[in-house]
């Protein structure tokens, strides 16, 4: 800056270091607002998806229900529709063994009375990125990727165990 | 009799030539940041055995499936290549019980499964050895967290060999 009369005032180059900063500004701001919007221009697919939720108690077996929207509990976002649910017990080891018809000891398994394990499938809508990697509400589905399941009744850390993308992807 | 102001010319002073050089410095070291130094260079790589413990039968039948020689592995955290398995199988998993006489025996799970496998991962070197994406210290028994394009499964490293470069 320079002094006139004893007065600061702008210069040349005051204008050109102000243009420069506002142009950088600009800029990061630019990149910021496109990356987001290069997501939403992804094409969406068609997915089914099974969840595995255990240990479910017998109480509990109600609160999760064909039909139910369900949501990220983490942020809220829709991971789709219930659209199938298969239920088995949990299982555990008795302690006991016994040997196969190929001569190996196995152990026994025995079931929980009241303690299910229930396998979710859920209808939704997932983007599919350049690795052929399909995600829903932000969320990788992948075998064994977890989840953080709602249905508004019911919430739990799920695992993925299956995935059927529309088209066969 | 009019007089004239004093006229002075927009000369550079020091605290302009020093908010300029902030501002190229600043812009130098985004492009740098951005397009150079973007991440750490993973110029070694190592061979490792792994297993993934105690899943269920159809998991370890989807790796089976999908996971081959040559399946590239990503980094959770970053979503970054950082290798690619070399061999997979599958084994049952095995649970301890007591037999007849109260002695331990180790006996087949009757649900569960473990896979075993080798892979290639990249990395650098550090004093205390190999680091797995040049952030994960690869130990025996480290878990190393990854995906491929059909699973996600958590590595827990069973050996690993001497680094060597990256090709």
């Amino acid at each position: 800056m320079d002094k006139v009369n004893g007065k600061t005032k702008f210069n040349l180059i005051d204008v050109l270091v102000i243009i420069t900063v506002l142009v950088i500004v600009a800029a990061v701001i630019f990149f910021v607002i496109t990356r987001g919007m290069t997501n939403a221009n992804v094409k969406k697919y068609s997915i089914s998806y099974t969840v595995k939720i255990t240990p479910v108690s017998e109480d509990n077996l109600k609160l999760i229900r064909v039909g139910d929207t369900v949501l990220d509990s983490a942020t809220a976002q829709t991971l789709g529709k219930i659209i199938s649910i298969k239920t088995e017990k949990v299982i555990n080891i008795t302690g006991a063994y016994e040997t196969d018809e190929a001569g190996n000891k196995v152990a026994v398994a025995g079931e929980y009375e009241n303690l299910y394990v229930l396998f979710v499938t859920i209808s939704g809508e997932c983007v599919v990125d350049e690795h052929d990697i399909a995600s829903v509400a932000g969320n990788r589905i992948l075998v064994g990727a977890p989840l953080y399941f709602a249905d508004g009744n019911y919430a739990s850390t799920v695992y993925c165990t299956d995935f059927t993308i529309e088209g066969g992807r | 009799m009019a007089r004239n102001k004093p006229v002075e010319k927009s000369r550079f002073n020091v605290f302009d030539i020093l908010i300029i050089l902030i501002v190229v410095a600043c812009i130098t070291a985004l492009v740098l940041r951005l397009y150079v130094f973007n991440g750490v260079a993973l110029n070694k790589k190592t061979e490792v055995s792994f297993s993934v413990n105690n899943i269920m039968q159809s998991t370890a039948e989807e790796m089976l499936k999908s996971v081959q020689n040559g399946t590239n592995l990503y980094l959770t955290s970053n979503n970054e290549v950082i290798g690619y398995v070399t061999d997979i199988k599958a084994e049952r998993s095995t649970v301890f019980v007591e037999d007849e006489n109260g002695n331990q025996i180790e006996v087949f799970h009757p649900t569960n499964w473990n896979i075993v496998g080798t892979a290639v991962l990249y990395g650098t070197e550090g004093d205390l050895g190999f680091y797995v994406n040049g952030t994960t210290r690869a130990e025996i028994n480290s878990v190393v967290y990854v995906y491929t394009t059909r699973v996600q499964f958590e590595m827990t490293l069973t050996s690993i060999s001497a680094p060597s470069d990256r090709n």
